[in-house]
Formats: structure tokens, C-alpha cells, sequence
């Protein structure tokens, strides 16, 4: 399973969406907002549950805004994390 | 609606006042401190707060808790204790209106600590003990028999909301003294809850500050003696000032985030100030809830600004949850106290913790005591989760009623179409992470307002609970203790909250009047109910989906067989200001009788048209008087803590069908009958 998918199947489980799958989430799609319709209290609950499976902690505050934009953007963010420098 | 009579209905004195706070117990010595600008938040000592980004609250020291008594009981005994010693009211006339949000769930927390999420049938006994009903039983040390009783919670509004509700009941003449306040103690849950969301700020609290990263919690309570004015003055007790004006109300907006504009909380304070016959010049001094977090703090400025206009920028204004912590359920009756004993002695404490003003917040926020000024009205803000907030006007005891009149009204009971509220499915977006509680709640909300035919926003709910759902909450603290404080589930917390079902109604279906939770045990619908009517007759509210919804929970199943069943029942509630033209089944009085003791209620009409529905195998000897025990009764089985709301649904139905023309509905709580009595309207 590609990072974007397990990001997906997170999403959904994580977040209790009833009325979506996760192949109905599109990488570049809008997370917060206009598209999914996510709140703040779901960027918590993502950041805890991504941490918990990627061991990735993302950062409180602004930065955190660009990294939780997209399936996409989160993707990039974990991957860069988790290769090594 | 021809000829109503508007009454002023009598002025609630303040009487007396207790507390108990990290900075101490004695109201003169804590005054003092909070004036000194000293506070109360130092590194967590009673549990380990390893792993959590926050390390501080505001702990009461030295807690001597009593055996039988839980860690919230313990605080709740003192503070009531302070407050009638200062008061020396007969005790015997009391009644007691308590806020709290966690009750003992400090002790909750050692259970599943020992036992984790699978608890075998005496340990979810041992847990259940410490239910938000618990409160009232945990007092009866300092009240033996109240008069009349309410445990409500609308999360961190809570101890404000029970001081309001108390000064209804004397407004409207249904109680002579009311101890009135709020409790809770610090436990892991909350602390855990409020760090997973980031609500917490590392440093002390900051109310106001450019800087302020969020609330530190603490833990205290407080109450207040409310009494009839006439007869605390024939008593010839000392009135500390009068509680003039309050209002509650729903900003329906989010479960966490309050609404940005403050246009909702401005209403309120409008409204508040209103009903205490005062204007915004005569406001000397505004008790915040100033939490510290950079929402709440912004959205308050903008509330004072939208009510108070220009005074806003030059009455002082403070916030005192820098030193003595976010006191969740308490936090609303020790403000109240501050904001009473402010007014006595004319001395404003400061903002503790503030060293740089927010350039965005427009308030003029002292960081030094100020003297009181000459004006005659102090308020105090409370706002909790869900958007539910309590707005209190306090008057000096030198100032002469001005309070409006309010009209007389009459209160209609309907059985809420249930089909109609089965039927009403919920937006799936809009309703993620609800769980059954909340979906039968909100389905009631939604269905209520359209029978009713009111817009939402002038709807208000008064939900019943029992034991609520136990297992999420059992779950959640299972989850932290085995896998850590970074494990803890931010969006799950606030579902924990016990008012979280009625919150989340609020915000689904818009309904913006007040929004309370009732816990009575197995007579949680009838305290709804009775709370409901309190409001209804005081004009704090017009129309209400009033009842209660239990979960099938394992834990309870577990603990008590008998009360597995998930029920949902639901009643609107309505007062004859709105003239409508509603279905005619009149609440005519609603009463608490304790244990052994006789009912006072006039004898039935005519016997042969009336009934008594029971809730489960309760005695009604010597509950009824002979009149009332010769009527024929009807039994509904207590098959779960929401089968009072069965009860009520099959009385007003009876009454709805003809053939009957009045009811008592009797349901049991602990050491304790509720009895509703209804009748056919115009009977």
C-alpha cells in the first residue's frame, strides 16, 4: 500500500467519515474546508494518528497548514521524514 | 393571549458565599491573594503527567477527602460548608443546584487503571458510583433532605448555569434558600482531553496576553446562597448583593472552537443586563471567563465590545484563571463569587499572568487591583464546549429593583412524534463522530423544532442523563494508560464531556436557546423536565425538546442487568408566551419528596379521571396522600436510566387521548421521588 492509500484509509477510519470511502479521496483534493469539510479538531486527530503509524510527528501551528493541504501534500511531508538524510 | 400578569416575582439576595481553590479556602484570604496578583499553578503532583506537553495545574493542597466521599465530594462538601457557615440560613428550606463535569472520575480513573477496558460486574459497579448524580448524595452531609434538587452540566459553564438555575427557582417561588454553585476535581481524563488538543499551555496561563498559548486547568468549587430577599431580610441576614439578571444560551456554532464574532455571547450579556433592569454604564466590573486560549480570549473582546459599545473600553475587565486554573465545572460559581465579593468589598483583581496586551483585544484589563467605581452592576461571563454559555448581572445590595416584570406563563406539555424523529436522518458530514446518544438527540432537536414550528435558534434542549455512555470514556482512559499521552485522541475528548450529546445536537440542528444535561439517575427525564419548566417560566427559554437518551452500554449491562436497554424518549415543552396553539396537557407542578416522607399536592379532581404512572417498583406508600393512593396506577418497567422518559411520554399521551384529565408521573433517584403532575389544560 502506497503512503497516499494508507494516508486515505487513515483519514477515513481516524476520522469517522461515513459517506466517503477511501478511494473516493482524490490525492490533491483539498482537505479542510471546501473539500472534505475537516476541521482543526481533525488536523489534531491526524497528526496523533499519523504519528502513532508513520512515526512522524508534524509540527504544531503554521507550518502545519501547507503539510495537511492535501493527501498529496501530507504523502510528501511523511516521506521526506522518514528518508534518511 | 389576553390578560397576563407580569410579575417582578421576588429579588434574589446573595446570602452567603464558600469556596475552596488552589489558593485556598477562606473567601477573605483567597480575595486577598487573587488581588496580589498570586496564583495557584505549579508542576501536577496528584497524578503523573509524564509524556504530556503541559506539566502545570492549579491543585487544591492538602484535600482532606472523607471516607465515602469522592475527591470532587470532598471539595463540594467544604465550599458548601463556607458557603452556609457565612450565610447562617436554615438549612432545612435548602435547596441545591450543582454544575459539574467530571464528578469522581478521579476515582473512576483507578478503577480502570486496576481493571482496564473489560471490567467484570464489581468493578463497573465501583465505577458507576461516581456518576454526576453522585454530587447531590455526596452533600448530604451539609443538606440532609433538600427541598429540590438539580445536577446540571453545560461543560465549563456548568457551576454558572446551576447559580442561575437556582435564582429561577426563587424568582418564580419555588424555593425559599438555594445552594447554588459548581464542582469538579482535577482528574487525567480532563488533563489529557484538553493537552491532546492542544489546549493547554505549557507556561502558566496568560489570560489576554499578545503571548498566551492556551488554559492551565485547576480544580476547586464554590456556592453561592441564594435566598428570597423578603425573607432574608426578616431573618435579618446580611445580603451581600442581589442576582438580578442572568441568561443562558447556545451559540450552536462547534463542539470546541467558540463562535469568532462573539455575536451570540454579546446577546447574552445583553440580555443578562437587561433582565437585571441595568444598562452598560452601570457596569463596574466584568468577570471573564478568559481562558487563556487564543480563540476564546478574541471572541470574548469582541462579545463585551458588541454589548457593552464604548464602556467596553473603560470598564475593567479580568480574568482570574491565571492563578486559580480553568475550574471547569467550578470555574463559573468561583468567578461568581470573585465577581460577588468585588462588589462587597470594591476591590477588582487583576489579570494575573497578562504583561502584554493582545493589540486585537479592545478591553481595559487591569494588571494591578483596582478600586470598584461608582457604578452598581458587576457581571460574570461563563462559555463551554458546544457553545454553551451563562451570562450572571449582579446589582449592589444599596440599588433599588429594576428589574422588568415577566408575564405569567402556562407550560404545555406534547409527546414528541417519534416517528417524525425517526425518520429525520442526519447529514452523515455533519454528524461524524456522533454516537447513538447523539443522533437520538439531535434527531430530537430536529424533529421537535420543525413540530414546534419555531425557527431553531430560538429552540433550547434539556437532556436527561443516567450513566451515559461509560464504555467510550472506559475506552479512551484504557487507550492512555497503556499506550501513552501521544495516543490521546484529541477529536474523541470532547465527546466525553457529559453534556457532549445535547452540545452536539445544539450545533447540528442550530438550536441557540439554552442548552443543559440533567443527571438524576433513574429519574433523569423528570429532572429534565423540571429544569426545563424552571426556564420556561422564567422566560429563559420558550420552547424546549425536553427528555432523555440512554445508550446499551457494557459496562452497565455488566454492572446492573437490569437496566441494559437503550431507550430514547422525548417530550416538547412549551410556554404560553409563545401563543401558539399547542395540544393543551398542562405541567401544573413538579415536586421532589424524599424517602419517608408524604407528598403535598391537592387531591385529584375527580379520582376516577386520573392516573399515576410508576417508574419501576417504586413504594408509593407514604409518598401519596390517601386521595392520590386510591387512583389507579400503571407501571413502566426500569429497564434502563431513560425509562423515566418512557414514563412522562405515556402520561401526557393519556391525558392527549382523553378519557383522563391528569397524571403524576413518579420516577426514583436516590433517596428521592420526582413527581410530575400533569393535567388537561383549561381542567
Amino acid at each position: 500500500m502506497s503512503v497516499q492509500d494508507e494516508l486515505k484509509a487513515l483519514i477515513v477510519t481516524e476520522l469517522d467519515i461515513r459517506d466517503r470511502e477511501a478511494g473516493d479521496i482524490v490525492d490533491e483534493d483539498p482537505l479542510f474546508g471546501a473539500g472534505l469539510g475537516l476541521d482543526s479538531l481533525d488536523a489534531l486527530q491526524l497528526a496523533m494518528a499519523i504519528e502513532e503509524r508513520f512515526g512522524v510527528a508534524i509540527p504544531e501551528g503554521e507550518p502545519a497548514r501547507a503539510i495537511f493541504a492535501s493527501v498529496a501534500s501530507l504523502a510528501r511531508y511523511i516521506e521526506e521524514q522518514r528518508s534518511p538524510r | 393571549m389576553t390578560g397576563v400578569d407580569v410579575t417582578s416575582g421576588p429579588r434574589v439576595a446573595v446570602t452567603g458565599v464558600g469556596l475552596v481553590t488552589g489558593l485556598g479556602s477562606d473567601v477573605g484570604t483567597v480575595f486577598d491573594a487573587l488581588c496580589r496578583g498570586e496564583r495557584a499553578i505549579r508542576p501536577v503532583v496528584s497524578f503523573d503527567v509524564a509524556g504530556h506537553r503541559c506539566q502545570l495545574a492549579a491543585e487544591v493542597p492538602e484535600l482532606v477527602v472523607a471516607p465515602g466521599l469522592d475527591r470532587s465530594g470532598a471539595l463540594a462538601v467544604e465550599a458548601a460548608r463556607g458557603a452556609l457557615a457565612s450565610s447562617r440560613v436554615e438549612v432545612s428550606s435548602l435547596a441545591i443546584a450543582v454544575g459539574a463535569t467530571a464528578a469522581g472520575m478521579r476515582e473512576a480513573e483507578a478503577v480502570v487503571a486496576t481493571h482496564g477496558a473489560r471490567l467484570d460486574a464489581d468493578a463497573a459497579r465501583r465505577l458507576l458510583r461516581y456518576t454526576l448524580s453522585s454530587t447531590i448524595p455526596a452533600l448530604r452531609s451539609v443538606v440532609a433532605d433538600p427541598a429540590r434538587t438539580a445536577v446540571v452540566c453545560t461543560a465549563c459553564s456548568s457551576g454558572a448555569a446551576a447559580i442561575a438555575l437556582g435564582a429561577a427557582w426563587i424568582r418564580q417561588g419555588r424555593a425559599r434558600a438555594v445552594l447554588a454553585g459548581g464542582v469538579d476535581a482535577l482528574c487525567w481524563l480532563t488533563f489529557a482531553g484538553f493537552d491532546a488538543l492542544g489546549a493547554l499551555d505549557p507556561a502558566p496561563c496568560r489570560p489576554f496576553d499578545r503571548s498566551r498559548g492556551g488554559l492551565t486547568l485547576g480544580e476547586g468549587a464554590a456556592f453561592l446562597v441564594l435566598e428570597r430577599e423578603d425573607l432574608a431580610r426578616a431573618r435579618g441576614a446580611q445580603t451581600l448583593c442581589f442576582l438580578d439578571g442572568w441568561a443562558l444560551g447556545s451559540e450552536a456554532h462547534h463542539i470546541t472552537q467558540p463562535e469568532p464574532s462573539g455575536a451570540a455571547a454579546g446577546r447574552l450579556i445583553t440580555l443578562a443586563l437587561r433582565r437585571a433592569g441595568s444598562e452598560p454604564d452601570a457596569v463596574g466590573y466584568v468577570n471573564a471567563h478568559g481562558t487563556g486560549t487564543p480563540h476564546n480570549d478574541l471572541a470574548e473582546s469582541r462579545a463585551l465590545n458588541s454589548a457593552l459599545g464604548e464602556r467596553a473600553r473603560s470598564v475593567p475587565v479580568s480574568s482570574t484563571k491565571g492563578q486559580l486554573g480553568h475550574t471547569l465545572g467550578a470555574a463559573g460559581a468561583i468567578e461568581a463569587v470573585v465577581t460577588v465579593m468585588a462588589l462587597v468589598w470594591g476591590r477588582i483583581p487583576p489579570t494575573a499572568g497578562l504583561t502584554c496586551v493582545d493589540p486585537e483585544i479592545r478591553l481595559r484589563l487591569p494588571t494591578v487591583e483596582t478600586p470598584f467605581g461608582a457604578e452598581d452592576t458587576a457581571l460574570s461571563s461563563s462559555f463551554g464546549f458546544g457553545g454553551a454559555g451563562v451570562v450572571l448581572a449582579l446589582r449592589r445590595r444599596e440599588t433599588v429593583d429594576r428589574r422588568p416584570g415577566l408575564p405569567e406563563v402556562k407550560v404545555a406539555v406534547e409527546v414528541l412524534d417519534d416517528d417524525r424523529a425517526g425518520d429525520s436522518t442526519l447529514d452523515p458530514a455533519r454528524s461524524r463522530r456522533f454516537d447513538w446518544q447523539s443522533t437520538a438527540v439531535a434527531r430530537a432537536a430536529q424533529a421537535g423544532t420543525e413540530q414546534c414550528g419555531v425557527a431553531p435558534a430560538d429552540m433550547g434542549l434539556v437532556v436527561g442523563g443516567g450513566f451515559g455512555n461509560v464504555s467510550r470514556a472506559v475506552a479512551w482512559l484504557a487507550r492512555l494508560s497503556q499506550r501513552g499521552p501521544r495516543a490521546a485522541s484529541p477529536a474523541e475528548f470532547p465527546q466525553l464531556v457529559p453534556s457532549a450529546a445535547a452540545g452536539n445536537a445544539s450545533v447540528y440542528s442550530g438550536c441557540a436557546g439554552p442548552v443543559l444535561t440533567v443527571f438524576d439517575h433513574g429519574a433523569a427525564a423528570d429532572a429534565a423536565l423540571h429544569v426545563g419548566a424552571a426556564l420556561l417560566h422564567g422566560g429563559d427559554a420558550h420552547a424546549l425538546v425536553v427528555g432523555a437518551a440512554e445508550p446499551q452500554d457494557p459496562v452497565v449491562s455488566a454492572a446492573f442487568g437490569t437496566l441494559a436497554e437503550q431507550r430514547a424518549g422525548w417530550l416538547l415543552v412549551t410556554s404560553s408566551a409563545l401563543a401558539l396553539d399547542r395540544p393543551s396537557v398542562e405541567l401544573v407542578a413538579w415536586e421532589e419528596v424524599a424517602s419517608g416522607r408524604q407528598l403535598r399536592l391537592p387531591p385529584p379532581r375527580e379520582p376516577a379521571r386520573a392516573r399515576v404512572v410508576v417508574v419501576g417498583a417504586l413504594a408509593l406508600e407514604p409518598l401519596l396522600t390517601e386521595l392520590w393512593s386510591g387512583v389507579a396506577r400503571l407501571g413502566v418497567e426500569l429497564d434502563s436510566l431513560a425509562a423515566s422518559a418512557v414514563a412522562l411520554r405515556r402520561g401526557v399521551a393519556l391525558i392527549a387521548d382523553g378519557g383522563v384529565d391528569e397524571v403524576l408521573v413518579i420516577s426514583e433517584a436516590p433517596g428521592r421521588a420526582r413527581v410530575t403532575h400533569l393535567r388537561r389544560g383549561g381542567a
